[in-house]
């Protein structure tokens, strides 16, 4: 078992362990689980390299909108090679047995880079450098400066084998193309669906519910959200709305022709004979609905970006989907009331929250009742580079 | 892929059954040689090309193949209206937007 | 001007980077200049650069409607190359090649030129016979250009598919190895930067509304969003928007514009060594310096000026480059967007005088103006100068649509025509 799983929570299956290897080594995951989600049930937070400078690079994210923890994957054992993928997101790779997955852009080992030497160089190599220089002699740039550029840069592998995969593409019409399956969504669905449009629902998570997906202490009616959303699930296809999850919309067309792309068979352990990987829709539309919610934004403080740093709605995804705490201790940052519940289903979890920094004048006075009893004080420390172990706090006030 | 209505099919189909056909109303000379090479240049090559609303013509290659003509406008690319081959250029004014 | 170098570099690395200066003031229009550029895009800036460098007219205004080089010079596909089939265009865009070579050095602003190749794919006999003209026809003007058999050109860009039951199969190339690619943001950068420090001034956010005639129908100046500015001489460098300001000085152009679309995939480790374009699928493929595929696309069939475009096209365009380049299919793309293009009937640019006294046009170069970028510039600064064209734009006239003396380059631009 893991360190940081929490035995019998979240959405994935506690009795179905998937294994697969990281950089050459072993894990033990869980069916349902994200490669990200899995990694960081072992505590592994560094799974990449930053661009330029090699800086580590741990998720932010719980989501498609990552962008540090890039692998690159394939399906191991009997692999021609066809099937290796750059730049996977480890937050969306679903896993599956037998996965083989390596971390990008390091020179030597992801722990032991030889590239961060770029970042101790980092002044020398400040933005749009490369246009101040490397002008003289001028055969030199053909013969040096570009190749050592181009081989510097870059960052997944590139892909070196025939791809075996077929991919499809199809054309659909509807009523009404709903576009996300979090709350408002399936309301959305519902709603039209109840009154007779023929709806198509999409989502790209591997299955519908969106933001509830993270916040099973929420009510709907009086119900916990988990619960209504399966009754809202059953009554959707009972309904015949066309339910769609592992799709993303690609891009939205003149007079609500909207492009989707069907991922099938990327989370199966094995692959079914002659099956499409992918599947390119052409949606026309009578109506669409946008409802892909949010995207939170982080903030912006020396350190940002190393390992461990995240959204706390990441982390509060990592806690009540995959049942995997974070950490053991976490600084939380924040200038809205929503990362307080986070602090304390982490606290209620088992991470000890050591301070709840709030950028605002004057927060709700009952959550930081709360907070005081669930927190404490922060302390200073000195950071290391490959894992937030502290902060330091500007005083104010 | 613009959605178009064939005004002779009176339907309204994808981009991918229409070729489209240059400028509308560019009336071939019945007299090409008493043309001077200013006209025919015209003729042949000057187009108005507007941002904003266009007169155009497609045909329904993948249809009844037949000619006709549009206003678009160019900038949001929604079109104001269809209308056959032969009937008069309509007036602007009392078009509304689609 | 600040000299940029290695030892600039490093020193102001040394010095906390607190030395460096801006690039190009923003420029407050003064009431009148001697020539007014419209549009600042790479031949734009280039021109205005031109004029200061080699003919000494300083008091130049370039002025755009958004932020400098954010038309088509910020969304090409930054191929650079040669070979088209006339000699009238070999001769100029041959010339932009010579300018290409030095022009790091000369504006002291690493463009990233690189002369990767440009190799043209052949799928049909048809194909194979219209690039063997080029080839001809190029090596008899001086252009580098040579045929390559099918198993030549995959030893050349090894991930090309030329197996016998593909789906574009490859019966040859002709390949350019001294055409290439180049960062098309520095290019515009470069050329503001030096121009500014010459004297020229650089006002961007300024749409110029109508250009202004006299009495005696010459230009007197140009009608912007911040006022009328004066001018002695105009050139409109305006590209997918020529037709809209060549209107408001009555004259009328020859001239469509399109939506161009574009993509780039996700970075990855170098393994595209050359830049490879096929006519007949209308898909074209590079990997940019940072490690990005960038793959470009054929106009939309419609005129606009959207800047969108439909998804069939670019569909087709990226289902094409996985069947002629197989090691791609898992790619991502990253970021997809449109320009506008402005297209002549023959396919050649229009760069010269006009009817008007004093107004000059640089336009009509659709798909495939950032390559012409610095002999363009060079020969519209020489027009504009001296009132007459240089040699080698004097057949790219707007009168030729008129004499009839066009220069077809439908299967030398390329794309989608």
């Amino acid at each position: 078992m893991s360190r940081y799983r929490i035995p019998g929570k979240g959405r994935v299956n506690h009795a179905e362990t998937v294994t697969f290897r990281f950089d050459g080594k072993s894990y033990d995951g869980l069916r349902g689980d994200t490669v990200a989600s899995a990694l960081l049930a072992h505590g592994v937070h560094l799974m990449g390299r930053s661009f330029k400078y090699h800086r580590p690079r741990g998720p932010v994210t719980a989501d498609s909108a990552e962008p540090n923890a890039l692998i690159g994957t394939s399906r191991g054992a009997g692999e021609t090679g066809g099937r290796f993928e750059p730049n996977t997101r480890a937050t969306v790779q679903e896993l599956r047995e037998g996965l083989v997955a390596e971390s990008q852009n390091r020179l030597g080992s992801l722990s032991f880079d030889f590239g961060a030497v770029n970042d101790g160089l980092h002044p020398f190599f400040s933005a749009g450098f490369y246009y101040k220089t490397f002008m003289w002699p001028r055969s030199f740039w053909d013969k040096l400066y570009e190749p050592v550029i181009r081989r510097a840069a870059g960052l997944g592998k590139p892909p070196v084998a025939e791809d075996p995969d077929i991919y499809a593409s199809r054309y659909l019409h509807t009523d009404l193309l709903v576009v996300g399956a979090g709350p408002s969504g399936l309301m959305a669905a519902l709603e039209a669906a109840r009154a007779g449009v023929r709806v198509t629902l999409v989502d790209e998570n591997p299955e519908l519910g969106g933001a509830l997906l993270s916040d099973p202490g929420v009510e709907i009616d009086g119900q916990g959200a988990w619960d209504w959303l399966e009754a809202t699930r059953a009554e959707l296809a009972r309904l015949g709305v066309r339910l769609m999850t592992r799709t993303t919309a690609i891009g939205y067309y003149h007079q609500n022709m909207v492009g989707l792309c069907e991922k099938l068979t990327d989370h199966l352990d094995t692959l079914p004979e002659n099956a499409p990987r992918e599947r390119m829709w052409r949606v026309r539309a009578a109506r669409v609905v946008l409802a892909q919610g949010a995207l939170e934004k982080p903030l912006v403080f020396h350190g940002n970006d190393r390992p461990g740093v995240m959204l706390a709605g990441a982390a509060q995804s990592y806690l009540h989907r995959w049942g995997v705490r974070v950490g053991d201790r976490a600084v939380i940052v924040t200038s809205h009331d929503s990362a307080y519940f986070t602090a304390f289903d982490l606290a209620a979890a088992g991470t000890k929250i050591v301070a709840i920094v709030d950028t605002r004048a004057a927060p709700r006075e009952d959550l930081r009742a709360e907070a005081r009893a669930k927190a404490s004080r922060c302390c200073r420390a000195t950071p290391s580079p490959k894992r937030a172990a502290g902060c330091a706090l500007p005083r104010s006030r | 892929m613009l959605l178009i209505h064939c005004p002779y099919c009176d339907e309204t189909l994808p981009e991918l059954e229409f070729a489209y056909a240059g400028e509308a109303h560019i009336a071939r000379p019945l007299d090409p040689s008493a043309m001077s090479d200013e006209e025919w240049r015209d003729f042949l090559f000057i187009r108005s090309n507007p941002k904003g609303p266009h007169f155009e013509r497609w045909r329904h290659i993948h249809g009844c193949a037949r000619f006709f003509n549009a206003v678009r406008d160019t900038v949001s690319d929604r079109f104001l209206m269809t209308y056959k081959a032969g009937e008069p250029r309509p007036d602007l004014s009392k078009l509304e937007a689609a | 001007m600040t000299r940029f170098s290695a030892f600039a570099v490093v020193k102001n690395a040394l010095t906390g980077h607190t030395g460096w200066r801006e690039q190009w003031p923003d420029a407050q229009p003064k009431k009148e200049y001697d020539v007014i550029i419209v549009g600042a895009g790479g031949h734009g800036l280039g021109a205005a650069y031109y004029l200061a460098k080699e003919h000494g007219i300083t008091n130049v205004a370039v002025i755009d409607r958004g932020w400098l080089g954010g038309g088509n010079t910020g969304r090409n596909t930054t191929i650079i190359r040669s070979n088209y089939l006339y000699d009238e265009s070999a001769r100029l865009y041959d010339h932009a090649l010579d300018l290409w070579d030095g022009l790091s050095q000369d504006l002291n602003y690493n463009v990233m030129f690189s002369r990767r190749g440009v190799m043209m794919l052949a799928h049909n006999v048809h194909d194979v016979q219209s690039f063997q003209r080029h080839v001809h026809s190029n090596r008899l003007n001086g252009v580098d250009n040579r045929w390559l058999s099918a198993e030549e050109a995959k030893e050349f860009c090894p991930p090309l598919n030329i197996r016998a039951d593909a789906r574009y199969p490859v019966m040859g190339a002709a390949l350019q190895m001294r055409a290439g690619t180049a960062r098309h943001d520095a290019v515009a950068w470069g050329y503001a930067r030096t121009a500014a420090a010459r004297g020229v001034d650089i006002i961007q956010n300024c749409p110029v509304i109508a250009i202004r005639r006299g009495p005696d129908g010459a230009v007197t100046g140009v009608d912007t969003a911040r006022g009328f500015i004066g001018a002695k001489k105009v050139a409109v460098s305006a590209a997918g928007h020529t037709s809209v300001v060549m209107e408001s000085a009555g004259v009328r152009m020859p001239l469509e514009s399109f939506p161009l679309q574009a993509l780039v995939s996700e970075p990855i480790k170098p393994v595209f060594p050359c830049v490879v374009m096929s006519n007949t699928v209308h898909a074209y493929i590079s990997q940019s310096d940072k490690g990005e595929l960038v793959i470009g696309s054929g106009t939309d069939q419609y005129t606009s000026y959207s800047q969108r475009g439909g998804l069939p096209l670019i569909e087709h365009t990226v289902a094409a480059i996985c069947e002629i380049f197989p090691i791609f299919n898992r790619m991502r793309m990253l970021r997809k967007w449109g320009g506008t293009v402005d297209v002549t009937p023959d396919r050649s640019a229009i760069i010269g005088k006009t009817p008007v006294p004093n107004l000059f046009v640089n336009c009509g170069w659709g798909t495939g103006g950032f390559k012409a970028t610095p002999g363009a510039a060079h020969v519209l600064a020489h027009t504009v100068a001296t009132g007459e064209p240089h040699s080698l734009n004097a057949a790219f006239t707007l009168d030729r649509f008129r004499t009839g003396r066009l220069i077809d380059e439908a299967a030398a631009a390329a794309v989608a025509h």
